[in-house]
């Protein structure tokens, strides 16, 4: 009954997505006025991808749809990571890294070390879906998990600031993998066959997730169903158990939740380590369920990074992320269809940057409006408590 | 602190005493012991990967020190290092202002794209050496007005700058050039200051080079690094580089611009009661730093080489604010941390140079600044506290 | 002293200002005027409008109502003119014009030096912009003999005593020709013997032709340096009187306004059985590296409040600090005695808690409250690690609904129940609460920060006090509450303490500590210099130990 009725609470639920409706005009507007202003300069092209095809072809073709579920994936959970960081006070920019390590993890679990693991065991249940689904996304979890348990533990123990280590990891990551399937003369998981570098052999079928649709250009796998359950299972977890209770104490007043005796150590390296992991996982489920179904380098794109934007327009709202990432999709899907010589990959790039200040924008309104409201309450309080040290401004929470 | 009574130490322990209560001497000691550590990490590396035959780790040693201690390696220290030192310092101004930009990275990559584009389209690279400087200047400002005007989260902001800067240099490169890389242009041209007349000789005086043919001291010049010696043959911007250390510094440490900065960091509100415009000296701080580190982005486009292309910063705006940190937020301290880091950049090549059947596998090594810069930031080299106010932007309390 | 006849000879006149915030009028048609050469307080209570008149007097400020009237001749060149309206838009005004404020918080920056903290914003520079140390040196060298206020330029702020880093404020605003000073609660962080220097100061610079104004709550000391007293209530001018002719009984009865019982009664105090016991107890700071907690050996008993006197500042928030295990301990031990002594020196601050022990912070806001959170959800904050029995009883005795480990329930809803949050007992819990306390709020759902600091203060003590715990520590538990909730809290605690409850008490009140006390510690630079019953004290005995640490003998 709980569930449903945080669901229905209307102060929570009305506000945020809203607020995410707003970020999401306002950062439409902002991408569609600088397609405009491409088409301007010339590039006829992208204007044609944006504005002609999105309804005579989304609407139309349902493949079109499924592709931007497709995208919207990965999405929903590198964004749900930088989420969960966030609940707690914390920045994780790793989502590059991790979800890199997840897909090169389960990539390497599942092209080779199954293969290895079958030729001395000779164990048949090592093939099955029961055992290599799990155990797939299993090992693309912990991969992420302990490149988001290092700049953890380092924030707690040591105060780094976790926004530069993540960046820094997320460039030690590029390297472990191209360490991992870059060069046959070292690399333990590169491709076997004669064209493969920079790649690991595909998967074991057993370890695919298989398309729902059967069509060849609709792309859309189980594990986008995988996404909207780890999405509502962490939304449980953070707003309605007590570890999540902790860990936006931690996020919202380190120094009180110590004083209510939470460990706030433990607590930042829980909320990392699980972040770290669903960006592992948002790897995972792209290898398992894009065919070729193996690893290359920079198979992730920039949907580590997109993240950040999904997460930043959803207001951190568990919902907010699913409609936010669904838009996100769509970017990425109309961005895909135009060829490369066409458009850079990383028009992208400018679209999350756009998103980013637009989404701040909503904040900065809101963030005025309740600032009027908060001064009035300030003053009212000065006025009830004066020359008490109370006075000193609430501390903002540092994300530093 | 402890008081000494009796003097019948031994001398051993007196050295000890005197190690501990000399800072450069504790800091010198801490990157010697640093550096043993890393001698003795690769070494181990590298005999995993080699496997057979194991290698003389005295002779490893030897090797490695020689590398650092090579004039060769000095030059390319330095060189490595001039990006990463022009954006330290400029982030230095900025965090002891109190603001954090971590979009420094983005400026750096603004500052090699307009650096390239704009010697592409006037054959002068000064000129586009002065553009990326005014280029960074402008995007310090964008981020001054989104931080320090609209308050803005200033994580966020430098996010979106990164970001902007990613993606519309590749896109302004396809729409320029047809290319995903720009065209080669013409780069800086290295000064022989040793030719110049009358400051040349002078400088010739100090560098080492200049006796190694003499009996016994050459022999053990040659085993230095010839610090002048390496000044010479380089592009302008180094020079240019070089210079602005004491300048910063001066302007940081020993103006009154800099002593109000530097107040502004640690306590707005009292820099506002003695009647300073605290928002106007963030935004000198800010803007300033946004034109050190287009600079620093021009040193990688146009001063090292010639062409700009994607990934050609690679995490070195970040790193910077690793060294930044290392520094303990002063200007030397900074340049020192940077060369360090320039070391650390060019590993690759040295170690495949002067260690014989050198086995990491180059990812591995390339892992290695970033990996220090993960070390510095946690301390493990030496504490040190940014300034008291850094990171919230400054409210007066009326509007 | 200059004659205070007609109003012109006022150097600032104050006429009607009013203020008012959302539903609440600080300042109501407040006039008084301020003359050359003398020493005004100004007195109140908490929330009498003191600070908002200060805060308009220095710019932070614009009245609704009433103009403010400068007689600028002699701010300039000290000769009487004529006084016209001014507009102090920005505190930048209010020191052209020479009105130095001198705040309760010090706006000093600690890293740098004296000379640098005076000077800021106006420093000698050789060309405009290189500085010149030397110079500013021998300028503040000169200021500070001028004024008879000796100070060393070249000290680094962050290393002197309190009543020296006051010293600088008030050089500060004395470097820019302040011909006003304005001191807000100055004795507030000073020990006695600091305060005397600074009255000793007030009245040199009296002396010289300035002009003060004091702002204080506290009634005596207006009485010692005051040449005018004026009385603010509820944001009225209640009255004006002058030393001679006020007591402290008048002054109090100006300020408050009705007749308040100060002493609580006291039980007859038995030995009870220990609760809490501190031996050679020993902190260190860890930014100066200096012990501020030097060997205290305390105890606390059931049936007793001991309080802890002391001036701000010599140890007591990290004594705290360190029992709550915020703060590591050097050396030294604390036990918690349940039904046998437990030794809590290395455990957590939740196992600590959990022992039965309700903590009451110092600081509400940076260690009290979870501001973004609900009502609710800070007082679940007192009961999350709570054992499901516990839980299960307080249920049962507060008539609330607690599902816990119920054998009879379906899986699925014993799942639910061990994983997500109780929501209908916290908010059950939370209702009770603001019924008991009467707090004042929208609902247990309402975000605590749209309280006020005293019903903030409530909910804490509420969330505290209803874990029935064996032990509390409360430090300083109605800082920035108004008097009526202050009495409410004290009944609260004593009602507590006759129940059985050990309370530990630290206040920097010490009208506060006298009236719930019945042992008496007085803490000094990081030691306790006397534990005793209260009434084995005369009140000059614990003036003295708060001073210097020591008694001095009785002359005859």
């Amino acid at each position: 009954m709980s569930l449903q009725k945080s669901l229905l609470d209307q102060d929570k639920l009305t506000d945020t997505v809203l607020d995410t409706i707003i970020s999401l005009i306002l950062a439409a507007l902002a991408i569609y006025i600088f397609v405009i202003f491409l088409a301007l300069t010339g590039n006829q092209i992208i204007f044609d991808g944006f504005f002609t095809n999105i309804f005579t072809v989304y609407f139309t073709n349902p493949s079109r749809i499924g592709n931007v579920l497709y995208w919207a994936t990965p999405l929903i959970l590198t964004a749900l990571a930088v989420a969960i960081a966030f609940q707690a006070g914390l920045f994780n920019i790793g989502g590059q890294g991790q979800m890199a390590l997840g897909g090169v993890f389960t990539a390497a679990w599942g092209a080779v070390i199954i293969k290895n693991l079958y030729r001395s065991t000779k164990l048949t249940i090592l093939y099955s879906p029961l055992f290599l689904i799990p155990t797939s996304l299993l090992i693309g979890f912990i991969a992420g998990a302990i490149f988001g348990f290092i700049p953890g533990w380092l924030k707690a123990k040591t105060g780094a600031h976790e926004v530069i280590t993540t960046i820094m990891l997320n460039q030690i990551a590029s390297s472990v993998v191209k360490y991992l399937v870059g060069s046959s003369e070292y690399s333990p998981f590169i491709s076997q066959s004669q064209y493969g570098y920079s790649q690991t052999d595909p998967i074991n079928e057993g370890a695919r997730l298989g398309k729902i649709f059967n069509s060849s250009d609709n792309y859309l796998h189980w594990g986008f169903l995988i996404s909207l359950l780890v999405l509502l299972i962490i939304h449980i977890v953070i707003y309605r158990t007590n570890f999540g209770f902790q860990l936006r104490a931690v996020g919202f007043n380190k120094e009180a939740a110590e004083a209510a005796g939470i460990n706030s150590d433990r607590m930042i390296i829980y909320a990392m380590t699980l972040s770290g992991g669903v960006a592992g996982l948002a790897g995972a489920t792209f290898i398992m369920g894009t065919y070729p179904y193996k690893y290359f380098v920079d198979f992730q794109g920039t949907l580590g990074f997109d993240g950040i934007a999904v997460s930043l327009i959803a207001q951190n709202s568990p919902l907010g992320i699913a409609i936010a990432a669904i838009f996100f999709g769509y970017l990425t899907q109309t961005q895909t269809n135009l060829s490369v010589t066409q458009i850079p990959g990383d028009l992208i790039f400018v679209f999350q940057a756009w998103v980013i200040i637009f989404a701040v924008a909503p904040n900065l309104s809101r963030m005025i409006y309740h600032r009027k409201k908060r001064i009035a309450a300030e003053e009212q309080e000065a006025r009830a408590s004066e020359e008490s040290d109370s006075s000193e401004p609430e501390t903002k929470e540092e994300l530093i | 602190m402890t008081t000494v009574t009796e003097s019948s130490k031994t001398p051993l322990a007196e050295m000890f005493q005197r190690v501990k209560s000399n800072s450069l001497l504790r800091v010198l000691l801490r990157i010697f012991i640093f550096i043993e550590i890393i001698i003795l990490i690769l070494y181990l590396t590298n005999q995993v990967f080699l496997q057979t035959p194991i290698i003389n780790p005295i002779s490893f040693h030897r090797w490695i020190w020689e590398d650092i201690l090579s004039t060769f390696t000095f030059a390319q220290m330095l060189l490595a290092a001039m990006p990463i030192m022009l954006t330290a310092m400029g982030a230095t101004f900025n965090e002891r202002a109190g603001n954090i930009n971590i979009g420094l990275e983005g400026i750096m990559i603004w500052g090699a794209w307009t650096a390239v584009y704009v010697t592409y389209v006037t054959n002068n690279p000064f000129l586009g050496a002065l553009a990326a400087v005014f280029a960074g200047a402008m995007i310090g400002l964008l981020h001054a007005i989104m931080t320090i005007t609209f308050k803005a989260e200033q994580i966020v902001t430098g996010v979106a700058i990164n970001l902007l800067a990613l993606g519309m240099t590749q896109v302004l490169t396809l729409q320029i050039w047809g290319k995903q890389f720009t065209p080669t242009v013409n780069k800086m041209q290295p000064i022989k200051i040793f030719e110049i007349p009358v400051l040349g000789p002078i400088l010739k005086v100090f560098s080492f080079e200049t006796y190694y043919n003499v009996p016994v001291i050459g022999g053990f010049l040659k085993g230095i690094p010839d610090i002048v010696g390496a000044l010479n043959n380089k592009h302008p911007l180094i020079y240019i580089g070089l210079l602005l250390i004491p300048l910063c510094h001066i302007l940081l440490f020993k103006t009154n611009i800099g002593l109000r900065i530097r107040v502004i960091g640690e306590h707005p509100q009292a820099a506002a009661t003695a009647g300073i415009n605290v928002h106007k000296y963030q935004y000198f701080a800010v803007i300033l730093s946004g034109a050190l580190a287009g600079l620093g982005g021009a040193v990688l486009s146009i001063g090292n080489n010639n062409i700009y292309k994607s990934g050609i910063v690679g995490g070195r705006g970040f790193i910077a604010l690793a060294a930044m940190i290392f520094g303990k937020w002063t200007i030397i301290g900074s340049a020192l941390a940077s060369m360090l880091f320039g070391y650390f950049f060019s590993l690759n090549i040295n170690l495949s140079i002067t260690v014989p059947a050198f086995s990491i596998p180059p990812p591995l090594v390339n892992t290695i600044p970033y990996i220090v810069a993960i070390l510095a930031l946690a301390g493990f080299i030496g504490k040190a506290r940014p300034p008291k106010h850094i990171g919230k932007p400054y409210d007066p309390t009326e509007d | 002293m200059v004659e205070s006849t007609a109003k012109d000879s006022s150097i600032l006149r104050v006429e009607h200002i009013s203020k008012s915030f959302p539903g609440v009028k600080a300042l109501d048609n407040v006039s008084f005027d301020v003359r050359p050469g003398e020493v005004l307080a100004i007195l109140g209570e908490n929330g009498a409008g003191k600070s908002t008149l200060m805060k308009i007097l220095s710019g932070l400020y614009k009245p609704d109502q009433g103009e403010i009237w400068v007689d600028r001749n002699w701010f300039t060149s000290k000769t009487v003119g004529t006084p016209e309206i001014v507009n102090i838009k920005d505190p930048r005004d209010a020191m052209n014009l020479g009105i130095g404020m001198v705040y309760q918080h010090f706006q000093l920056v600690e890293p740098f030096t004296v000379t640098e903290n005076i000077t800021l914003g106006m420093e000698y520079t050789n060309m405009g912009i290189m500085m010149n140390e030397q110079e500013g040196h021998q300028r503040i060298k000169d200021i500070s003999q001028q004024f008879g206020l000796p100070i060393d330029p070249k000290a680094v702020v962050e290393n002197l005593p309190v009543g020296l880093k006051q010293r600088v404020e008030i050089l500060k605003q004395l470097y820019r020709n302040a011909e006003l000073l304005i001191l807000d609660e100055p004795t507030a962080v000073l020990t006695p013997s600091e305060a005397d220097e600074l009255f000793k100061t007030i009245q040199n610079l009296r002396n010289t032709g300035k002009s003060i104004i004091f702002i204080s709550h506290k009634l005596k000391e207006p009485l010692k340096i005051a040449d005018r007293i004026i009385v603010l209530r509820k944001g009225q001018l209640v009255g004006e009187i002058l030393p001679s002719k006020a007591t402290e009984e008048i002054l109090a009865e100006m300020v408050v306004g009705e007749r308040v019982q100060r002493k609580l009664d006291r039980l007859e105090q038995g030995e009870g059985k220990k609760v809490l016991e501190i031996s050679d107890l020993y902190i260190r700071d860890d930014f100066t590296d200096k012990i501020v907690v030097d060997g205290v050996s305390i105890e606390v008993r059931q049936n007793e409040i001991v309080g802890i006197a002391g001036v701000q500042g010599n140890g007591q928030e990290e004594l705290i600090e360190g029992i709550m295990g915020l703060h590591p301990v050097e050396k030294g031990e604390i036990l918690f005695y349940d039904e046998t002594p437990i030794n809590i020196t290395e455990k957590s601050t939740n196992d600590r808690l959990k022992l039965g022990i309700g903590y009451i912070p110092e600081d509400r806001i940076r260690r009290g409250i979870i501001s973004e959170f609900t009502v609710a959800e800070n007082v679940w904050l007192g009961y999350y690690k709570q054992p499901k029995k516990k839980l299960e009883k307080i249920a049962k005795t507060q008539h609330l609904e607690f599902k816990g480990d119920n054998q009879e329930l379906p899986v699925y809803e014993r799942l639910k129940e061990s994983v997500v949050l109780p929501d209908n007992f916290i908010n059950g819990l939370t209702e009770k609460i603001i019924d008991r306390y009467k707090i004042k709020t929208p609902s247990a759902k309402a975000k605590i920060k749209n309280l006020s600091g005293g019903n903030q203060q409530k909910v804490i003590i509420g969330r505290e006090l209803s874990k029935d715990p064996k032990l509390i520590i409360a430090s300083e538990p109605t800082r920035g509450v108004d008097i009526g909730v202050m009495t409410q809290i004290h009944k609260e605690l004593v009602k507590r303490r006759n129940e059985g409850t050990a309370i530990l008490l630290v206040s920097s009140d010490l009208d506060e500590i006298l009236a719930l006390s019945d042992r008496l510690a007085i803490m000094y630079e990081g030691k306790i210099v006397a534990f005793k019953n209260l009434d084995d004290y005369s009140f000059k005995a614990i003036s003295q130990l708060m001073t210097q640490g020591s008694q001095m003998e009785e002359k005859q």
